[in-house]
């Protein structure tokens, strides 16, 4: 080729470079100062995103005020979302992601067994604001786990048994049954996370997940005999070629929950519900809590769940309190809510009114006057639905929760003191089995319990 | 404000770059490409502005009157008083903690130990400093007689946070007149694109994996192979990371007219520990063979003296970059491995290239293990776990998993710290002069490169919120 046609093309080239290359920083920093355009919250991480920082002058001569800039600048860039899927979705080719361990992202609420876990913030769904954004509560932190165990596009959490607090828990759960003996009956239900269900043991093993089944018998050979405990990790594993937990949440499905319940019906001596005597309702696409904290693990996005509910036969009307405007407000409610309208990782939601402080469900087919109360984590959610048909009063607590209310409406703020007001009969503690070892829910629950 | 940032591309170095092409004047370029260095700088926190600021007041007024002077006492003097000031402020600065804890550790005093924060980018821009003010004594290069011509140098946001730490004497031409070549302009953006991508794709997904295993005080509890897999990631990181910056410098500076010499120049392809320092931080180790190791005499002094001179330069090179132990004992350990290499292994140029190669490899990796934990114990602690000595397995599930799920994107690491790129770079070249067609193809797809890099690095920096910064120890 002759020089002087090369010279011209290369000219060319380099001008096109510049053209664009140019062209690309000014629109994209065009863009970059729409700051109408910036998104505030962020649905998938469940938070709202960072502000603008505040003037100080110690700000400025420290430079916390520029790096606040930095931070808001990134952290709210208008087309935020799509590149970090596209990231994700980079990363997938990274190497053989078949399986995976992944520090799960933002700082858990409460952790496995560990014994220094931090305080759980007290803040909730408020239901209008829910209903008004189809978001949920952004400040809410996920509850669970320090790290993620990814294999065949679902997520698992791992525990960690610890003596000294398991040890506690059972203390705790059998002083307060003593303290109800003959008032009440206490039932306990341990709910093993999914690890120990699904993984083959020497796959649990290797992540460093200790045995939920053997955990499970110990907490209930350290219980005084007054508490009536339900077994349901035998059952749950009998079944774990079913989809009784969820790919991209820490929570089981229905059907987990379900099987569960039948379990509980064995222990009071009650015929359980067969599971094609409900209706249901169907919620897909849900990315839930391992998909957030995997930072969107793609190996999860491509594999969403699908929420199934079952309606309770006899009644779906329920209420909760809920906090609003610093006091606490009664909404009506469903026990299985249609949340078609919801954000994608928050399906989870359609149970029993979700993380309340305080819910009750009165069933106007039954008028015997028998009543349960649920004090719960999230995993009892997809398991009271099931309880409805049995009770004429269904009253449910989240123990995260329920001392702030109790302490607003003027009440005290434990079990034994709501058993004896509404007069109830039956009592079932369900925590999933992370929570019996985390600290901060011992304390919370021990002042409960008291 | 990081390189590898959003708010940098596309706010500050875009308006930057559109300031430098649309103004036609050089002084007019220089006085608003002063004011967006201070900018930068002072984005640190404007407290430490008047630093920079007195600092280069200082050489400035120091290099005029070496200058002037025509007695040799006198300059010599000046020049002993300037770097004194230079070398006393960066010392206050950089190692009064460090200091003062080794006295407490030795005396018991002083009981509380002051808490200096250490002002962004001070370590380089002190170099700068010093070696124009030592050119202007030697007469390598006439002295700045405005004020802030010399600040657009020590200032200039290319390369004053986290280098090449240029010389005065190199950019003093461009800063005085300067124009833009098409042809480099274009060469800057490719440069910049590509150094950007390095950092906050190659950099940043090294660090997470080495982090894994080197997390806080954790290291003992990691299985041997963990932390051979993270001191290999680190290993590529500490090479990518720094170099994407000097990449980054030196190709805004070829869009601005600036001319930067090259950093470094693939040093993981050394042959032999001197030549991995030829290719390293070029700009830092010739600064010190110039302005330490000549000046002590150098190679022309007797075997004794030499290895003198070395262990200053190799103590100092150490210290400068981080007021800690582990710092110091890195740089002696290239002491040693370098006189080994200049006087006790003289056989050692027999030996076969490639098996040169792994050796060199093999001392840098130890060389960054030490590097990279300033605590001593936890240093203790990772070298003797290398080895199984913490009680700790040999390998566990997190370390396989880590590795396979990183398997292609740590080869694509391994590939981009040698000169393959630059290789496959110039057969295409090579290939588009033989006809039109392909000319065209080349051409365009040159053009569309950059811009491919940023869109990728913008992902990276929108969904990594881990990119760290590894220079505010310098």
């Amino acid at each position: 080729m002759d020089k002087e046609k090369f010279k011209k093309t290369a000219l060319l080239g380099y001008k096109l470079k510049r053209v664009i290359f140019l062209a690309f920083i000014v629109i994209v920093g065009f863009i970059g100062i729409l700051w109408f355009a910036r998104p505030k919250t962020s649905e998938i991480e469940k938070r709202e995103l960072t502000k603008f920082p505040k003037l100080t002058i110690s700000g400025l001569l420290d430079g916390s005020f520029f790096t606040g800039i930095d931070t808001w600048y990134s952290d709210t860039f208008p087309l935020r979302e799509g590149l970090i899927s596209k990231y994700h979705s980079l990363q997938s080719h990274y190497g053989i992601r078949s399986s995976q361990i992944i520090a799960a992202s933002p700082e858990p609420e409460e952790t496995a067994g560990a014994d220094n876990t931090e305080s759980v913030p007290e803040s909730q769904t408020d239901p209008d604001e829910l209903l008004r954004e189809g978001l949920g509560d952004v400040n809410a932190s996920a509850e669970h786990v320090g790290a993620i165990y990814i294999a065949g596009g679902s997520g698992y959490g791992i525990y960690s048994y610890g003596e000294r607090n398991t040890r506690r828990y059972a203390d705790i759960v059998s002083s307060l049954a003593d303290k109800l003996s003959g008032k009440a009956n206490v039932y306990s239900l341990v709910a093993p996370i999914s690890a120990g269900i699904m993984l083959a043991d020497d796959v649990r093993e290797s992540i460093g997940c200790d045995d939920e089944g053997k955990a499970i018998d110990n907490i209930i050979s350290m219980m005084s005999g007054s508490v009536r405990s339900v077994n349901v990790y035998h059952a749950l594993k009998r079944h774990n070629s079913e989809y009784i937990f969820f790919r991209t949440d820490h929570h089981w499905t229905s059907l987990g929950a379900y099987y569960s319940y039948r379990e509980f019906c064995k222990v009071k001596g009650i015929a359980p519900h067969e599971i094609s005597d409900f209706k249901t309702m169907e919620f897909d696409g849900f990315l839930g809590t391992f998909y957030q904290q995997s930072n969107r693990n793609s190996a999860l996005g491509n594999n969403p769940d699908t929420v199934t509910a079952y309606i309770p036969n006899d009644t779906n009307n329920m209420v909760f309190y809920s906090k609003k405007d610093g006091g606490y407000s009664k909404y009506e409610w469903k026990v299985i809510y249609d949340v078609s309208s919801y954000p994608k990782s928050e399906l989870y939601s359609c149970f029993a009114g979700s993380d309340q402080p305080y819910s009750y469900c009165h069933n106007p087919n039954i008028t015997d006057g028998s009543s349960i109360l649920v004090v719960k984590d999230s995993y009892g959610n997809a398991f009271i639905p099931f309880l409805i048909d049995h009770y004429e009063h269904i009253h449910w607590i989240d123990y995260r929760y329920y001392r702030s209310y109790a302490a607003a409406q003027g009440k005290v703020a434990n079990v034994s003191a709501l058993v004896e007001q509404e007069g109830i009969k039956d009592v079932l503690l369900l925590n999933n089995i992370n929570f019996t070892g985390a600290s901060k829910t011992l304390d919370n629950l021990s002042n409960l319990y008291s | 404000m990081v390189f590898s940032s959003l708010i940098f591309v596309f706010l500050f170095f875009a308006s930057n770059i559109l300031t430098q092409l649309f103004i036609k004047d050089t002084r007019k370029k220089n006085i608003v490409m002063l004011g967006f260095s201070l900018v930068f700088y002072a984005w640190a926190g404007i407290r430490y502005l008047p630093l920079l600021l007195g600092m280069t007041f200082i050489c400035w007024f120091f290099a005029l009157r070496i200058d002037e002077s025509e007695n040799v006492k006198q300059r010599k003097l000046l020049l002993g008083v300037c770097t004194g000031i230079c070398l006393l402020i960066l010392a206050i600065f950089k190692y009064t903690g460090f200091f003062l804890t080794e006295l407490k550790l030795f005396t018991g005093v002083p009981e509380v130990i002051p808490q200096v924060v250490l002002p962004i980018g001070i370590s380089f821009y002190t170099f700068q400093l010093i070696s124009y003010v030592i050119d202007v004594y030697r007469g390598q290069t006439a002295p700045q007689s405005k004020y802030w011509l010399l600040l657009l140098y020590s200032s200039l946001f290319h390369q004053c946070i986290a280098g090449p730490i240029v010389r005065y004497s190199d950019i003093n031409e461009d800063i005085m007149r300067r124009r833009t070549a098409s042809f480099e302009f274009s060469k800057g953006i490719t440069r910049f694109a590509i150094g950007l991508a390095k950092k906050a794709v190659l950099a940043n997904g090294c660090a997470a994996v080495a982090d894994k295993f080197f997390a806080a005080d954790n290291v003992s509890g990691s299985p041997a192979l963990g932390i051979w897999l993270g001191a290999f990631a680190y290993m590529l990181q500490i090479y990518l990371d720094f170099s994407a910056y000097s990449d980054m410098a030196i190709g805004m500076g070829l869009m601005s007219g600036l001319h930067y010499k090259e950093n470094f120049n693939y040093p993981y392809a050394a042959v032999s520990v001197t030549d991995f320092w030829r290719r390293w931080h070029i700009s830092l180790s010739s600064f010190f063979r110039d302005y330490v190791y000549i000046p002590l005499g150098g190679n022309r002094c007797s075997g004794q003296r030499q290895i003198m001179n070395l262990l200053a330069v190799w103590f100092l090179t150490g210290l400068w970059h981080g007021a800690s132990w582990n710092y110091i004992f890195w740089g002696l350990y290239y002491f040693v491995f370098l006189v080994i290499e200049k006087f006790i292994w003289t056989g050692y140029d027999k030996i076969r290239v490639p098996l040169r190669r792994l050796m060199v490899l093999a001392v840098v990796f130890f060389g960054w293990v030490i590097f990279r934990f300033e605590n001593l114990s936890t240093l203790g602690a990772a070298l003797r776990g290398m080895l199984c000595l913490n009680h700790n397995s040999f390998s566990d599930l997190s370390v396989s998993l880590e590795f396979k799920n990183n398997i292609f994107f740590l080869i694509f690491c391994v590939v981009a710290v040698t000169p393959a790129g630059k290789y496959i770079k110039k057969i295409f070249a090579g290939i588009s002069r033989e006809n039109t067609a392909a000319l065209w193809i080349y051409t365009v797809i040159d053009a569309l490169i950059p811009v491919a890099l940023l869109i990728v690095s913008m992902m990276a920096l929108s969904g990594n919120s881990y990119n760290p910064f590894l220079y505010f120890r310098f």
